[in-house]
């Protein structure tokens, strides 16, 4: 097989050389980026995920065999550090949410940033709808919708079939016309 | 009504239309205009995905990495470089002492005198067992400053790299590939990108022009020093010969054609090669809905009597199929009689075609034996294919169910 211009650079970077790691980092920061921003939804935990990807994929150089592209590669190691940082959130609110039961913790409701962001009603329900989705099924509908993935690309970071994910895609689109037609909101 | 089911018809929708081949989007084109629930669905459809793609992108679109984001990457790269390398020293002073130790009782035991020729201390064989260690990097600082690359369009895009998973194709495959880019400024012109296929000579033998992010992310969208991710898939033509091959990218306006061109005045600049297997013999015949026969490799049309024919069958797939079809070769002689056949799930079994994706050229070998005994004259290599379950052949488009693909010639 013969160097495209990334396999040099990893190829460099597993030498430990420091121009290329910046490199390396610099041309997939905004990528890995923008998909921790859309899997976490939180834009100071994506910055931390972003490091903890480059951190783990800079320490795994050896296991990219170019069998996928790098930058598929990278997005199921970024999309790996955003599932165990959701896993660890959702315990964190179920812990918080044990607390505020135990000592019953009053106020004014959370204002979510999705009803700030949100300028539309139809918006804001399909918004709540994409987030009330399984983990397994909002993944596909944001690297399908928001990345802009091919469905063997998407198979590829997820780890699953392709044809796993055109089943999914199925399912998600289901269970979002459904809950907006109860909600009666899709326009 | 067309054959397709309202089911069918539904979960195309959801998967989208790409996944299937020109038969079965037309087919589906059809059932959409004789259909009026599933027209309405497709309208429902359509309007979830925009909304889809419309809410995302507000609201998480104007997010970017904090500006000091990189430095505290590399800190945290180097900070970790640093533990591996405390534990490899750590672990160099353990193995050196126990050497030390070693050796004393050695040389306790046997009495010798004179000049060691051991290492004398520890530090040193740490220093060599830190210098066997993967090499740590620097520190560096790193100040934000434009990607160098390979070739800027226009004194306002670069070209950063293109990124290939592999540089072997066959004639008629699918080619994959990102391209990097990172504006200087915003851009009011929306630019297509073009990727080239170009031969040793600098001919161009295949092209695919598209708007950024397949049309999601057009250049007036990319915002000053981003970096952009830009994937480009399209068919490599079945008519390519075996070689090496370029390829190149341009820039160009999208409302008048017009080239951005690089600071060297070149309109497209190439990023990479890439080494093509051609296919000999082409045929080009669809074999129902789900594949072609692009065309075969013969090893000798010029055999002798117990000598193996070698034969490769190219394929691409158009559709995923359920069932699992067999290849059926023959060699007929005069009077039509079968003198050798092979019959196999492609490729020895390795390739059933329930397996093959849409758009994959599949490489399908056999070897079929002619007998010792058959006499001089000519054979005509013919293949079909059936369903390995009922038996029924598949039919071409002429509704030929072989295809004759060459004749031998027996000395």
């Amino acid at each position: 097989m013969e160097y495209s211009d990334t396999l040099q650079l990893i190829g460099l970077c597993r030498t430990g050389d420091s121009q290329a790691i910046e490199s390396l980092v610099r041309r997939h920061q905004s990528l890995i980026y923008r998909l921790a921003v859309s899997i976490l939804d939180d834009p100071a935990e994506a910055d931390e995920a972003t490091q903890d990807a480059f951190v783990a994929a800079i320490d795994r150089l050896d296991s990219f065999r170019g069998d996928s592209s790098f930058t598929t590669w990278l997005y199921a190691i970024a999309l790996n550090v955003c599932r165990g940082r959701l896993r660890r959130r959702r315990v964190r609110e179920r812990m918080m949410e044990a607390v505020h039961a135990l000592f019953r913790v009053s106020g004014e409701a959370e204002a979510y940033p999705e009803q700030i962001v949100a300028q539309r009603e139809a918006d804001t329900a399909l918004w709540q709808a994409i987030q009330a989705l399984d983990d397994r099924l909002r993944e596909v509908v944001i690297l399908r919708y928001y990345h802009e993935l091919r469905l063997n690309d998407i198979a590829q970071i997820t780890g699953v079939s392709e044809r796993s994910v055109r089943n999914r895609l199925h399912a998600a689109h289901e269970r979002l016309r459904i809950r907006l037609d109860e909600r009666s909101h899709l326009s | 009504m067309t054959v397709l089911t309202h089911q069918q018809v539904r979960y195309a929708l959801h998967v989208g239309r790409e996944s299937f081949d020109a038969g079965a989007q037309s087919e589906l084109k059809q059932h959409l205009v004789e259909c009026t629930a599933c027209r309405t669905y497709a309208a429902e459809l359509t309007t979830l995905q925009a909304s889809l793609s419309r809410v995302m992108r507000a609201r998480w679109e104007s997010h970017r990495p904090p500006v000091d984001s990189i430095p505290r990457i590399w800190a945290r790269v180097d900070r970790k470089a640093a533990q591996r390398r405390v534990l490899r020293f750590g672990g160099s002073w353990v193995t050196t002492g126990a050497l030390a130790i070693l050796a004393g009782v050695l040389i306790w035991m046997i009495s010798v005198t004179g000049p060691s020729n051991e290492n004398p201390g520890g530090q040193s064989a740490a220093g060599r067992a830190s210098g066997s260690a993967v090499p740590v990097p620097t520190p560096v600082v790193i100040v934000p400053t434009p990607i160098p690359g390979l070739a800027i369009f226009g004194g306002n895009i670069t070209l950063i790299e293109g990124d290939l998973a592999e540089t072997r194709f066959m004639a008629g495959s699918t080619i994959s590939l990102t391209l990097h880019w990172q504006a200087h400024a915003a851009m009011t012109t929306s630019y297509n990108v073009s990727v080239h296929v170009l031969d040793v000579e600098g001919n161009l033998v295949a092209q695919s022009d598209s708007i950024p992010g397949d049309g999601a992310h057009p250049t007036t969208n990319w915002l000053p020093g981003e970096t952009v991710a830009d994937q480009h898939q399209f068919v490599l033509p079945d008519s390519l010969a075996t070689g090496r091959y370029e390829l190149a990218a341009g820039v160009y306006d999208a409302a008048n054609g017009a080239r951005l061109l690089t600071d060297n005045g070149e309109s497209i600049v190439r990023f990479a090669t890439i080494d093509v297997q051609g296919i000999s013999h082409r045929v080009g015949e669809d074999f129902g809905e789900f594949a072609t026969l692009l065309g075969f490799d013969l090893a000798s049309d010029r055999l002798a009597a117990g000598d193996a024919v070698e034969l490769t069958l190219y394929w691409r797939a158009r559709a995923q199929t359920a069932t699992s079809y067999t290849v059926s070769v023959q060699v007929f002689g005069e009077n039509k009689t079968i003198v050798a056949q092979a019959d196999s799930v492609p490729d020895g079994g390795a390739r059933p075609t329930t397996n093959w994706q849409p758009g994959e050229v599949i490489a399908d070998r056999y070897t079929i034996r002619l007998p010792a005994n058959l006499p001089p004259g000519e054979y005509r290599v013919v293949m079909g294919l059936y369903d390995s379950a009922s038996g029924i052949r598949l039919s071409t488009p002429a509704d030929n169910q072989s295809v004759v693909l060459a004749t031998l010639q027996v000395e």
